[in-house]
């Protein structure tokens, strides 16, 4: 079997810078994990903006790679006032600091990543539905010449 | 590992603690909790008095006898 679930996947954060933005730096973080997460939403990875160009004079599109974002993920949990991870969710929602998060697989490994935590707003639906939040991570680069987004593979 | 003190029932990392336990956790992981209002530093223990070693009394030594320095009045040279 090559493919696999989202079983097993834990999201986590912390206030803390890694000393480098490598395996080592953010395996050195102590991380809270975020509570009753039931979907994870997209994980950060580059992507590209498309740049066009049409010449009037042969009608086609030249195309190019542009920017990049690293993209939002948006993360729906059920709420849980006594998880220690959303109520950390609510101090980060109110800094202008960056976070670290990890995104844990037991299966596809470990993604570390630098966000800002936008918030996450409650939706107590009606008597037949788990009131949720929707937490929204907006990660950036972290230098001019770093991601900050590592990946390790399982061993 | 500090020692930190649960100011409300929580979960951390799976694992429940009650209001007023003691949670043990890296520094790092209590300076971001901290501000949430969930745990507070625990106080230091006071420490034990340490217990002095058992003081046994010893004589004091007898101090030198000095014979007395001579006076003029008693000095011999000026008797005569």
């Amino acid at each position: 079997m090559t493919v696999f679930t989202a079983a097993g996947t834990t999201l986590a954060i912390s206030a803390a810078v890694p000393a480098n933005y490598t395996k080592a730096g953010y395996e050195a973080l102590t991380f809270t994990q975020i509570g009753e997460v039931s979907d994870l939403g997209d994980i950060p990875s580059r992507v590209y903006d498309i740049v066009t160009w049409r010449n009037i004079a042969n009608r086609g599109d030249s195309k190019a790679k542009g920017g990049y974002t690293l993209g939002t993920q948006t993360i729906t949990v059920g709420i849980d006032p006594k998880d220690a991870g959303q109520a950390l969710v609510d101090t980060a929602t109110n800094s202008d600091a960056f976070y670290s998060v990890k995104i844990s697989n037991p299966n596809l490994g470990d993604v570390y990543g630098r966000a800002l935590v936008m918030g996450g707003p409650r939706n107590y639906g009606d008597t037949n539905t788990i009131a949720t939040r929707q937490i929204t991570l907006e990660y950036s680069i972290v230098s001019q010449t770093e991601d900050g987004i590592v990946i390790v593979l399982p061993t | 590992m500090i020692d930190t003190i649960a100011k409300r029932a929580f979960n951390l990392n799976g694992s429940d603690y009650a209001e007023g336990a003691k949670v043990p956790m890296p520094l790092q992981q209590f300076q971001d909790l901290e501000p949430t209002g969930l745990v507070e530093r625990a106080p230091k223990p006071s420490k034990p008095k340490a217990t002095a070693p058992a003081r046994t009394r010893t004589k004091a030594a007898e101090p030198a006898a000095v014979p007395p320095a001579p006076t003029e009045s008693q000095s011999p040279d000026m008797a005569d």
